[in-house]
């Protein structure tokens, strides 16, 4: 009788755990003909909604399937995609207008991409309803009334864009924004159709059947944590130039793992963390390569205790950042030479702005320690604590440690204490100003020094760096007289980094990010961007 | 014995909504928020606390989750899948992660019963001396160790199971995490059934049944494992719930679209809403198995249910 008893509660139990396992989603099929590349991605997919997605991985996914007016070519040079061709006209108050002409796409449903496609997905983006963590980036093209409709102060309907008719679109700028064309490549400017989007109510963009597509690519399987994969779109009004049948994205958090799979053949693409580097530099799949982000030492001025120009002085003086970038990261990372980073942005002359702008960055013990001495004097003290908040990244934790210990050794009776914390709450912390030293980074939005030099702006950061005349010399090349002059506005662009790095040292640049990566040998054509989204659009297979 | 589980699966009840209230209260004081990327700014923030209810005093926020929660509704995830329902993402999840906890319990139990047995009957010989080596490594070796060690050789040098977990292929890519989750178990179950076993297989009444002519393998089965089996059933629960908590790291290794996995990403991305159904799924789980363990208990050993009141 007990045995039976006991026999009948473990059958509930086993059917309890069994009955909800069945719905497992088939797929994963290999077809060993097709044409498929197999991608390890380390974020799992976080929106396929362009308006919503904030991070690279979902970015790379929405610019497979879906196109914008624009696209970047292998170099970064803007090439048209929707739109086939553009006028410009300059008005006397500054104001710019785009005249786009597009060319005949279709969505995936069969309906033709139409200027209103544009017109309604910038005044989602821009309604303060949608609650896009982008919308920003309409500010900063200066499209006309983008700031009052994000605010909530006038309707969407008041964007400076509009639909001329079907196939003509026109966008009005309160500037000459040189890096506009480059960012209607940028998913978040990507058109949306209002009857499609309005059908799907709040399920829109949950699942591969509620989106459109009219890119290279439609979205085929979604399955969250585990892969995601497009198959070609042979709708695409420029099928004839995609070579591949597919694409497949495999969500790993384990590097070591995916690279078993990828020795094994079963994967084309995997993102090496730093300590893999060494096991791989010499593999013919191996390539390196230099990644926007620019990491740099934030320093609290409005903290009273620390506010010393000798005292960053001396501080960027004793770092070796080459050692950083060769002995630390080894990941194809390179050492800062200002705050704006390489391969970000081209000049009027057509020489990249780091080529034509000074290094304001070095190392020198010697000078170091004399400005230390007057800094002791600045700040009244003979000894000096100070604190150095980072992220609990292998990578953070150890340039960290290299700074604390270049600071310690060099700078006697100085010392650092560590402050190791989670990205989203280093975030926090340096958000509300509660920090002395922080080591954070900065992604560029757009090909621009703007993008970097806007940060440090008096009211756009949280550091208590205010200094008038940077504010001033930053404003008038973006947005004053000398804005429309591309010449005397990269020039003006320098002299603010001057400002902020030889005058006020207020911030330390320390290295700009790189990447290394494993592409199988068999896979040629993936566009690798410092700003912007990579591609496999592209992407040929022998 | 009714009023005895009733009163169990109260207790359960209230001990989770007190569970759920400290979470509520211990995520309102962690730092950071799910919103708070470098590119946000003040007034975005202030957007999408709104959008999110974010914003709302703590008790309004923790009642509007319990009433909204008893309908199934566990809100959506802000940063992992944005938008998604927290709910689909634990429900695609949670299976997978229950049926490799569930292989490794058994076959953990069933080989760890089999040494421990041996071993107690082969006590003081060699068989017995490598089982307690078996048992020390296994509890001293994390599992990611073995994780590792059987992805490389026996997922790559002899590719004899999938290294990462494949839906289409579901058996045999839970091959190698099955085993490198079993290790622990095996270990535990193997280290308490031996010492169990030789103390019953030393008392008077095992000695009375010797005496009586009953078959060894009788003897062993039906008189010693029976009474050794109580002390064992307690272990095989936290187990149970240890293999779910633990698979986190054996998830990551063979990528394997667990609740595991999903638990480190949200608590890394502060994804708030998964986080709590997440660790009131794992709260659930541990007292629901508790639940099982002491009614098991009220089975196996009549004396328990006696003495907690009433049969």
């Amino acid at each position: 009788m007990k045995n039976l008893r006991l026999l009948v509660i473990m059958a509930l139990v086993l059917a309890l755990f069994t009955g909800c396992s069945s719905n497992a989603p088939s797929g994963d099929e290999v077809d060993e003909t097709a044409k498929v590349v197999n991608i390890a991605t380390d974020i799992d997919l976080s929106s396929m909604d362009h308006h919503i997605a904030t991070d690279g991985t979902s970015f790379i996914a929405i610019n497979s399937c879906i196109v914008g007016l624009t696209e970047l070519d292998a170099s970064g040079v803007v090439q048209p995609e929707l739109a086939e061709s553009w006028d410009v006209a300059y008005n006397d108050d500054g104001s710019t207008v785009y005249t786009f002409h597009l060319a005949d796409a279709k969505w995936s449903n069969g309906e033709m991409v139409t200027a209103d496609d544009f017109v309604f997905a910038w005044r989602r983006l821009a309604d303060p309803a949608t609650a896009s963590q982008y919308n920003f980036i309409i500010e900063t093209i200066t499209l006309k009334n983008a700031s009052a409709v994000v605010a909530g102060e006038l309707p969407p309907e008041e964007l400076g864009v509009r639909a001329l008719d079907a196939k003509t679109l026109e966008v009005t700028l309160d500037l000459p924004v040189n890096f506009f064309l480059g960012l209607m490549a940028f998913p978040t400017f990507f058109p949306l159709n209002q009857e499609f989007f309005e059908a799907q109510g709040d399920q829109y963009a949950l699942s591969p059947a509620n989106l459109l597509y009219n890119g290279p690519f439609v979205m085929e399987e979604w399955v969250s944590g585990n892969s995601f994969s497009f198959v070609k779109n042979p709708d695409y009004f420029k099928a004839e130039d995609i070579m591949i049948d597919g694409l497949n994205f495999r969500f790993i958090n384990d590097t070591q793992s995916a690279m078993l799979e990828f020795e094994s053949g079963n994967l084309d693409y995997v993102r090496l963390t730093g300590e893999l580097v060494g096991a791989y530099k010499d593999d013919p799949s191996f390539v390196e390569r230099l990644q926007g982000y620019l990491w740099y030492l934030s320093v609290n001025v409005a903290d009273e205790s620390i506010d010393s120009v000798n005292l960053r002085k001396a501080i960027s003086l004793v770092i070796d950042r080459d050692s950083i970038a060769a002995n630390i990261l080894k990941d194809g990372s390179i050492a800062a030479d200002g705050i704006v980073p390489k391969q970000l942005a081209v000049g009027p002359d057509g020489k990249d702005y780091r080529e034509s702008a000074p290094t304001f960055v070095s190392t020198d013990v010697e000078q170091a320690k004399a400005l230390w001495e007057a800094a002791k004097v600045d700040l009244g003290v003979d000894t000096l604590e100070i604190e150095l908040l980072f992220e609990d990244t292998e990578a953070s934790k150890a340039v960290a440690e290299f700074i604390q210990s270049e600071i310690e050794t060099n700078l006697e009776g100085l010392t650092v204490a560590l402050k190791s914390q989670p990205k989203k709450s280093r975030l926090e912390l340096m958000r509300n100003g509660d920090y002395q030293l922080g080591l954070t980074r900065w992604g560029p939005d757009y090909a621009d020094p703007q993008t970097y030099l806007d940060l440090f702006l008096s009211f756009n950061n949280n550091a208590g760096y205010d200094n008038p005349v940077y504010d001033q010399t930053v404003l008038e090349a973006t947005t004053g007289v000398t804005a429309r002059d591309a010449e005397a506005r990269w020039e003006m662009l320098k002299e603010a980094e001057r400002i902020l790095l030889e005058n006020d040292c207020a911030v330390i640049p320390i290295y700009q990010n790189g990447g290394a990566l494993m592409v199988s040998t068999r896979v040629q054509g993936i566009e690798l961007h410092s700003v912007g989204i990579d591609s496999f659009k592209r992407v040929t297979l022998d | 014995m009714g009023k005895y589980v009733l009163k169990r699966i109260a207790i359960s009840l209230l001990t989770l909504l007190a569970i759920l209230f400290i979470l509520f209260l211990m995520l309102e004081y962690m730092p950071g928020s799910p919103f708070n990327d470098e590119k946000l700014t003040e007034a975005q923030k202030i957007l999408l606390y709104a959008k999110y209810g974010l914003d709302q005093p703590f008790f309004i926020k923790f009642f509007n989750y319990v009433s909204k929660m008893i309908t199934g509704d566990f809100g959506v995830s802000y940063t992992i899948n944005m938008n998604f329902a927290v709910g689909d993402m634990i429900a695609s999840r949670l299976p997978i992660t229950i049926k490799l906890g569930l292989q490794a319990i058994t076959l953990g139990s069933l080989i760890g019963l089999l040494l421990g047995i041996v071993a107690a009957i082969k006590h003081n010989t060699w068989i017995d001396t490598i089982t307690v080596m078996i048992s020390t490594l296994g509890v001293s070796v994390p599992s990611y160790v073995f994780a590792l060690g059987l992805a490389y050789f026996v997922g790559y040098k002899l590719g004899w199971f999938p290294i990462l977990y494949n839906m289409s292929k579901a058996f045999e890519s839970s091959v190698l995490p099955t085993l490198a989750l079993s290790v622990f178990t095996i270990a535990n179950v193997a280290r308490f059934t031996r010492s169990e076993m030789i103390d019953v297989l030393g008392s008077d009444y095992i000695r009375l049944v010797q005496s009586k002519g009953v078959k060894e393998w009788k003897l062993i089965l039906r008189h010693a494992l029976r009474n050794a089996l109580i002390p064992i059933v307690t272990v095989i629960g936290p187990l149970m719930v240890g293999l779910l908590t633990g698979s986190m790291v054996v998830e990551k290794i063979f990528a394997i679209p667990g609740i595991g996995s999903l638990m480190v990403n949200a608590i890394q991305m502060n994804d708030y809403n998964v986080v709590i159904a997440i660790a009131f799924v794992y709260s659930s789980l541990y007292i629901f198995t508790m639940l099982i363990v002491d009614i098991l208990y009220g089975i196996i050993d009549p004396r328990i249910r006696i003495a907690k009141g009433g049969s």
